[in-house]
Formats: C-alpha cells, sequence, structure tokens
C-alpha cells in the first residue's frame, strides 16, 4: 500500500561514514525493519570486488582508534576486513623539527584504564575498510535497504505532491531528485556526503572553518625492512608535519603537509629524488633541509649524495642521534597524490529531518589521524539515538529526537577540531620563544605520565 | 444495565476539558502573526474523511496542528515528556511480561519468541483518553498497538487527524490508530474495553477526577493496566509548574493549569484502590488474565498500584528523566509523576 518511493531513513554518500550508519542500521534489532535507501554517486564495484594487489598498498589509508575498532566488530565488519593487510602501532614519536624535542607515546601509558588494549590504533587502507563494509552489506540482500550506487543526487526539495490518493501529506518530507530521474520521499535526510554536502546546502546550515594554506601529500612508501614496523612517526617542520606510518614491515604511508608550492614539487619530483628528500624530512636540520626545498628544481644536484653528506656531518656534530623512522628506500608507482587541508565544522548537526555526519558536519586537520574516527563516532551516537527513537516510537525525523544526536557530538567534535588546530598553530610558529616553550612543553609532557596517560587516552578515543 | 444508568448518571457532572480553550486563544493569536506558512495544506478536501470540515476550518486546523506539534510551542513539555512517558509504559508492561514468562503462563500479548522489539505493543488495543494532538497516540500506534485517541475537543481531534497524515506508516499496519471526539464516560457507557487506559497529563484538568478515574478504570479489562501521569500539590510544584512555568518563564500559556485541582500520589492511589471492581465496568468483555488464583477480597476491589515514578526536567537540556533511587521519595513525586495501576 506504501508507495515505494518512500523511506524511513535516505543517506546521501557511500563513503566511508555513510556505508558504515546504513550496515550499523540494517544490523541493529532495533532500527533493521526501517526502509533505508544509501545513495552514493560512485561505482562501487571496483571496491566491492576488491583484490588487493600483492606488495602493493592504497595511499588511502586511515588510522582507527581502538573505539572505531570495537564498532566495528560490533556491527559485525571487522571479521570482513582482510588482516594481512593491516597494522596495529605501539608507539608514536612526535618531534619538534626546529629543537628536537621530542614526546613519545605507548599504549601501555593508557594500560591503566583498559589492559586489553593492544595497540594506539591500527593503520588499515580505506579500500580494506570500505570493502569490509560492502561485504557485511551485501549479506543483508534480504533486508529493507536499498544501494543506489552510480546515482547521484541532483536536488532535495520540500514538494507538496499528494502521496496515496492525497491520503497523506508529505510536504515536510525531503524529496530527492537522483540522476536516473526517480524521486524519493525520505523521512529522514542524513548527509554523509563528504565536505561539499549538497545535504548541509540545502538544510542552509553554514559550515564555519577556514582553508589552511597547505596541502597533504599522501605516498605509499617502501622501507627499509623493519623487525617490528609498529611505531607512527611524527616530526613537526616549520611548513607542517610529515607523518610515516606503518603498513607492514617493508611498508609505510606517509601523510606530509606542507605549503602548497612545495606540495605540487613534491609530487612530480623524480621518485628517487623524492625518496632522499623525505629521509631528508625526517633527520636533517631545518636549515639543511630548506636548502634541499631550493634545489627542487635543480635537475643536476643529487639528492642522496646532498642526504648522506649531510647527514653525516650531523652525526659527527652529534646531532641526529636520536632514533628515526626506518630509511625510504623506494615509492610506490603513482602513489603520490595531494589535498586540500581544511577545518570545517557545520554550525549545526541537525535540523527538521536532517542530519549531519563526518565530513559534511565536519573536517580536520589529518595530522592526528582523527577525521574519519570522529565520523565514525558520529555514527555510533546517531545510531543510538534513532534506536532510542524507535523504541519510543518517535518519528525518526523529529528534531527534538535528532538534537540527542548533535548534543551528544558536537561538543566533542569541536574540541578535537580546536585541540587539532591549535596543534597545527602550535608547531607552525618558528618564533624562538614559541619553539623553546613548546619544547619544553614536549620535554615535561613526556615525563608527565598521567597527562601522557590523558592524552594517549584522548587520542585512542577512549573516554 | 443498572450499571450503564448508573454511569450515565455520573456523566452529568460532565468531566469537562477546559485546557484546550485556552490554548486555542493563543494558537489563533499566532496564525495572524504567520498566516503566510498556512498554504502547504489546502489542498487536500477530497478525502472523504473530511468532507464535513469546510475549507477555511481546513487552513486554520492545519494551523493549529502545526503549533501544537511545533517542539517551541504551547504544549512543548509534552512533546518533550513523551519519550519518557512511552519508555516507562514499556518498562511497566515488561516487569509484567517478565512475571508471566516466569509463571509459564499464556498471556494476552506476545512475549517469548513472538516479542518484537519493535512492535512490543502489537495485538494491544490502547485508549489514549485526552489525547491532544496525539503526541502519545501516535507513539503507541508505531510500537504495534490499536490505539484509540480521545479527546473532548473536536479541535484537538482534528488537530490530531490533520497530523497524521503526515506519517504513513501510522496506516502500514500492525499498529492502528483511530480518533474520536468523546469522553471516559461515553465510551464506558458504549461498553467498550482496553487492555491499557493511558490518561496523561488530564487528570489536573478536568472538573471531576474521582468520576473521570472511574470511568478509565472501567474502562481497562481485568488484568489490564492503567497509566496515569499529573503533577502532585505541593509547594514545590506551584512554584515549578503555575509561578515559573506559566508566569515567568510562560513555557505554556498562563491559566494552563489549576493548582486547586493537583493531587498528590497518596490521594490518587487511595481514589483508586476504593475503586470497587463491581461498580465500573464492561466485566464480561474480553479478558488478557483469566482471575484464577486472585482471591476474592482482591477481586472485590478494581486492582492496585503497581508502580509510582517521580520524574523531572532538566531546565537546561529541557530533557525530561526518572529521579535516581536514592533521591528521597518525598522529593521525587513533589512534582510530575506516572503512575501504574493494575486491574485485579
Ligand atoms: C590526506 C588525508 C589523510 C587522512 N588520514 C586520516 C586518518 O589517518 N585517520 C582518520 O580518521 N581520518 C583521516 N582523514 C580524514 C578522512 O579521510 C575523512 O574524514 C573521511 O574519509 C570522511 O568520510 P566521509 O564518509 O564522511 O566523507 P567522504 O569520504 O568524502 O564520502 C562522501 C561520499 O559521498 C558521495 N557523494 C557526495 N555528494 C554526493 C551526491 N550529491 N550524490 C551522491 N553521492 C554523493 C561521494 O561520492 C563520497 O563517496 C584523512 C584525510 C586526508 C585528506
Amino acid at each position: 500500500m506504501i508507495d515505494k518511493n518512500l523511506y524511513d531513513i535516505a543517506i546521501i554518500g557511500g563513503g566511508i561514514t555513510g556505508s558504515a550508519l546504513a550496515c550499523a542500521l540494517v544490523n541493529s534489532q532495533k532500527t533493521k525493519s526501517r526502509r533505508i535507501a544509501l545513495i552514493e554517486f560512485n561505482n562501487m564495484s571496483n571496491i566491492r570486488e576488491w583484490k588487493p594487489p600483492h606488495l602493493q598498498f592504497s595511499n588511502r589509508v586511515s588510522s582507527l582508534t581502538p573505539r572505531s575498532i570495537q564498532f566495528f566488530k560490533d556491527i559485525g565488519v571487522w571479521e570482513n576486513i582482510n588482516h594481512e593487510r593491516i597494522r596495529p602501532y605501539k608507539d608514536i614519536q612526535v618531534w619538534d623539527g626546529i629543537s628536537n624535542a621530542r614526546i613519545r607515546f605507548n599504549s601501555d601509558d593508557s594500560i591503566s584504564i583498559n589492559k586489553n588494549i593492544e595497540a594506539i590504533a591500527w593503520i588499515i587502507e580505506n579500500n580494506n575498510i570500505q570493502h569490509a563494509i560492502l561485504t557485511k552489506l551485501a549479506q543483508y540482500k534480504d533486508s529493507n535497504i536499498d544501494f543506489l550506487e552510480n546515482t547521484t543526487v541532483k536536488r532535495i526539495m520540500f514538494d507538496d505532491v499528494n502521496y496515496e490518493n492525497e491520503q497523506f501529506d508529505l510536504s515536510d518530507w525531503p524529496s530527492l531528485e537522483l540522476s536516473n530521474g526517480k524521486v524519493l520521499k525520505t523521512r529522514l535526510l542524513i548527509g554523509a556526503d563528504g565536505i561539499n554536502s549538497v545535504v548541509r546546502s540545502f538544510a542552509s546550515i553554514e559550515s564555519l572553518g577556514w582553508d589552511y594554506n597547505a596541502r597533504a601529500v599522501v605516498a605509499t612508501l617502501q622501507v627499509e625492512p623493519q623487525v617490528e614496523n609498529a611505531t607512527a612517526w611524527q616530526r613537526f617542520l616549520p611548513t607542517g608535519p610529515i607523518a610515516m606510518l606503518p603498513l607492514n614491515n617493508r611498508f609505510s604511508s606517509m601523510v606530509w603537509s606542507t605549503t602548497p608550492t612545495l606540495a605540487s614539487k613534491i609530487c612530480t619530483l623524480p621518485s628517487n629524488n623524492f625518496i632522499h628528500l623525505v629521509n631528508a624530512a625526517f633527520r636533517l636540520r631545518i636549515a639543511d633541509l630548506e636548502y634541499l626545498y631550493s634545489q627542487l628544481e635543480n635537475c643536476d644536484i643529487e639528492f642522496v649524495k646532498e642526504f648522506e653528506w649531510r647527514q653525516s656531518i650531523e652525526k659527527k656534530a652529534g646531532i641526529g642521534n636520536e632514533i628515526f623512522p626506518p630509511l625510504v628506500l623506494d615509492v610506490q608507482e603513482k602513489s603520490r597524490a595531494e589535498f586540500p587541508l581544511k577545518m570545517r565544522n557545520a554550525e549545526s548537526y541537525v535540523k527538521e529531518r536532517i542530519a549531519l555526519i563526518g565530513d559534511a558536519a565536519h573536517t580536520i586537520h589529518p595530522l592526528a589521524g582523527q577525521g574519519l574516527n570522529q565520523g565514525l563516532a558520529d555514527v555510533q551516537s546517531l545510531v543510538k539515538v534513532i534506536e532510542h527513537g524507535v523504541v519510543t516510537g518517535q518519528d525518526l525525523g523529529n528534531i527534538q529526537l535528532l538534537k540527542n544526536y548533535s548534543s551528544d557530538r558536537y561538543l566533542s567534535n569541536l574540541m578535537m577540531l580546536g585541540a587539532v588546530d591549535k596543534l597545527h598553530k602550535l608547531f607552525g610558529n618558528d618564533f624562538a620563544p614559541i619553539v623553546f616553550m613548546r619544547s619544553l612543553g614536549l620535554q615535561v609532557i613526556n615525563h608527565l605520565e598521567p597527562v601522557k596517560s590523558e592524552i594517549i587516552k584522548y587520542a585512542m578515543g577512549i573516554e | 444495565m443498572k450499571f450503564i444508568f448508573r454511569m450515565g448518571r455520573s456523566n452529568t457532572f460532565g468531566t469537562i476539558i477546559r485546557f484546550n480553550s485556552k490554548i486555542k486563544r493563543d494558537t489563533i493569536f499566532n496564525l495572524h502573526q504567520n498566516s503566510s506558512s498556512a498554504e502547504s495544506s489546502t489542498h487536500d478536501l477530497s478525502s472523504s474523511q473530511y468532507s464535513t470540515i469546510n475549507e477555511p476550518e481546513i487552513i486554520k486546523f492545519s494551523q493549529l496542528a502545526k503549533e501544537w506539534w511545533s517542539p517551541n510551542g504551547p504544549v512543548k513539555l509534552l512533546h518533550s515528556m513523551n519519550p519518557l512517558r512511552v519508555s516507562y509504559i514499556r518498562q511497566q508492561l515488561s516487569k509484567y511480561d517478565k512475571e508471566k514468562l516466569k509463571k509459564g503462563q499464556e498471556s494476552g500479548y506476545e512475549t517469548t519468541s513472538a516479542y518484537d522489539d519493535q512492535i512490543p505493543f502489537k495485538n494491544l488495543r490502547i485508549l489514549d483518553i485526552g489525547c491532544g494532538g496525539g503526541v502519545l497516540s501516535e507513539s503507541l500506534v508505531r510500537l504495534g498497538a490499536s490505539v484509540v485517541g480521545a479527546d473532548a475537543s473536536l479541535e484537538n481531534i482534528q488537530i490530531a487527524k490533520l497530523h497524521a497524515r503526515k506519517d504513513p506508516s501510522l496506516y502500514s499496519g500492525p499498529g492502528i490508530l483511530e480518533y474520536k471526539c468523546i469522553t471516559a464516560e461515553k465510551l464506558l457507557e458504549n461498553g467498550e474495553s482496553f487492555d491499557i487506559v493511558c490518561a496523561m497529563e488530564i487528570i489536573e484538568h478536568v472538573n471531576h477526577p474521582v468520576e473521570f478515574l472511574k470511568a478509565c478504570a472501567g474502562l481497562v479489562k481485568p488484568g489490564g493496566h492503567l497509566f496515569l501521569s499529573t503533577i502532585s500539590r505541593t509547594p514545590l510544584s506551584y512554584v515549578l509548574t503555575i509561578l515559573l512555568a506559566e508566569r515567568v518563564f510562560r513555557i505554556v500559556p498562563n491559566g494552563t493549569h489549576d493548582f486547586n485541582n493537583y493531587l498528590r500520589p497518596d490521594e490518587l492511589q487511595q481514589i483508586i484502590e476504593r475503586i470497587p471492581n463491581n461498580n465500573v465496568d464492561n466485566s464480561n468483555t474480553g479478558t488478557i488474565d483469566n482471575a484464577e488464583g486472585v482471591d476474592k477480597k482482591k477481586s472485590s476491589e478494581w486492582g492496585q498500584i503497581t508502580d509510582i515514578t517521580g520524574i523531572g526536567v532538566n531546565p537546561i537540556t529541557g530533557k525530561w528523566f526518572e529521579f535516581n533511587h536514592w533521591v528521597p521519595r518525598r522529593i521525587q513525586l513533589d512534582v510530575n509523576y506516572l503512575l501504574t495501576a493494575k486491574r485485579n
């Protein structure tokens, strides 16, 4: 009797947060019989049939916190993960590019809170996560979910077309005009459609924030074979942080945030020079590194010689005896790519019949690897709220219900955004007193176990 | 027959609901302020349900419905309280389910394997007396119940009917929704009976609470439940619900409540537990529970109060909550409370 184009929940965007939400909703005993549409612009068949190439890794990886992993376990996604291609890390080494002041975090720092935690976080390819989610979703074939891929939401509007011979008045349900010509109506519209969210602009929710004058270069690196490659490394350079994250004993993933000009040069540099520039960025003094930057377009200079010569001098001078990340030996072909860096927070996450999750709601600097984890925390919160709505017989689109989601998540996301933004600003400074203070800060914190323990718990998503 | 005669007489006391006329004035005032938004549902006259109403009436009612249902409107406290009321009903009934399970008896509604968290009220006939714009009725239908939403005000019934059109799931089963402009007394006179009768936030608005409660009690099938929510008569409740809510902060329209009509939990308990079983009812209608094992003394009374729970609203978040156990009983029950009674 009910129109087949009517849905209880329409999720726009089948990225990781959108598809994880769909999966969690069909997995929940309380929400599984709601009628759900998941609408994704891309064709997902590549990811669905993902056959990971041997000894190659995607350049898009995420660091997932124990809390996010637990969530994937709870909704039955974790069992579909390719476990050979994930790497837990127990150590984080962060140091100041100018002063070399260092702080080490170890998952043991948090042991007081939970003995079961094996790692601070896990490095996983985004494709691996998404593949696992799609595999799980495919197991719900007979359920009430329609996955419309290859489909764009072209327009969202309110209309007062009457349904079922005017028995119903659905004028306040959003209508979605799809690229395949169909029009859907939904009780609850969820924007999981990333930073340029069409749902957010339909709801005329302002997104506040700024663009960093910086871009992130990612790459898959082949490194000197390690006995156990299980440390995440991050060095704060004046132009932005460079991070190396372990993939397995021979591969690591890089995220290097830097100025737009440098970023595009780094992306196009011949592989051989790129490798040594990365090694230099982790090991050499800032002045040496700046000299190398100035030579990026100089085809005659051999970066390997420059790097080795400068490093040998520093070693003699007793600088750089610290432990460093594994030496980079090679970069995987075509794995270099750059992304703009932004910080955004929607002025609100909900409106009547509308909720925003993931990057549609907030975007963060990747230096702390928290963006996706925040999105997954949104998903968990929203699922709980929708379950509560079902259990108490509410209309799932009603704003009073949805406000429970925003009051749960808004402040928490804002705090993370603020903390990460301040870190970025603090370390983006080379003014001597600030360098001195922050270095002192790092060293002090490094010796204050309780403070470290709190920081690490926060970063791990433990409350 | 004798019984119907008696109830007919008690009906002349007229348990009239006064609360709506006050709100009406308020909302009509608002209608003028934002009449531009009334255009949306002017074209839905063909539905037979509404054929007796003329077009200006529909415009008026849809605007009133909008006001009534607005989360910031004159009855916003009802909206914010509703999820807690529903949870409370679920929780009280599930206690009962567990008892049933233990006893291994057959129960009137589904317990073990067929119990569905999403539609726990399936196969239950529920009366929502004083349904207003239908906020509780709709929730109960979504949870599978077959609901009669009754209100003495025709205006409220129109508001409720118009609003129900906004949700097709109210008509897709297993829940059934029906609105009637009728009083509890009249329903009883008509020989109606229900597994559950809910009289939420209404006793404080009727003129003769004792008669009203008798009628509600009589509408409950043997073994069924009566749920009430109301406000106690204490200095604190005066300050909160009348002085602050009506006069200072104007969260609800002035004149919504009359302090003298408030009943304390002990008074309510006395009234209910003194209702004789033979007095009130349509006792030959269907039963949930065969009365075996219930001793004679007990069955001469209508039933017992099985729970009284104090609730409060957080002034900052606007969320309602049940008081923690460690809060002294006296304070818990000082203002708003929920009550469950079970018929023998
Ligand atoms: C360099 C870099 C490194 C990062 N590293 C980490 C990390 O280590 N850890 C971490 O937690 N996070 C990290 N992040 C952040 C993380 O990648 C994002 O937060 C996350 O991917 C956001 O997921 P999402 O599903 O919200 O949005 P998206 O991934 O942007 O997904 C949005 C989806 O919506 C679809 N879509 C959009 N509009 C429409 C439309 N109109 N119709 C249909 N479909 C539409 C798109 O096709 C897309 O699939 C990193 C980000 C960057 C840039």
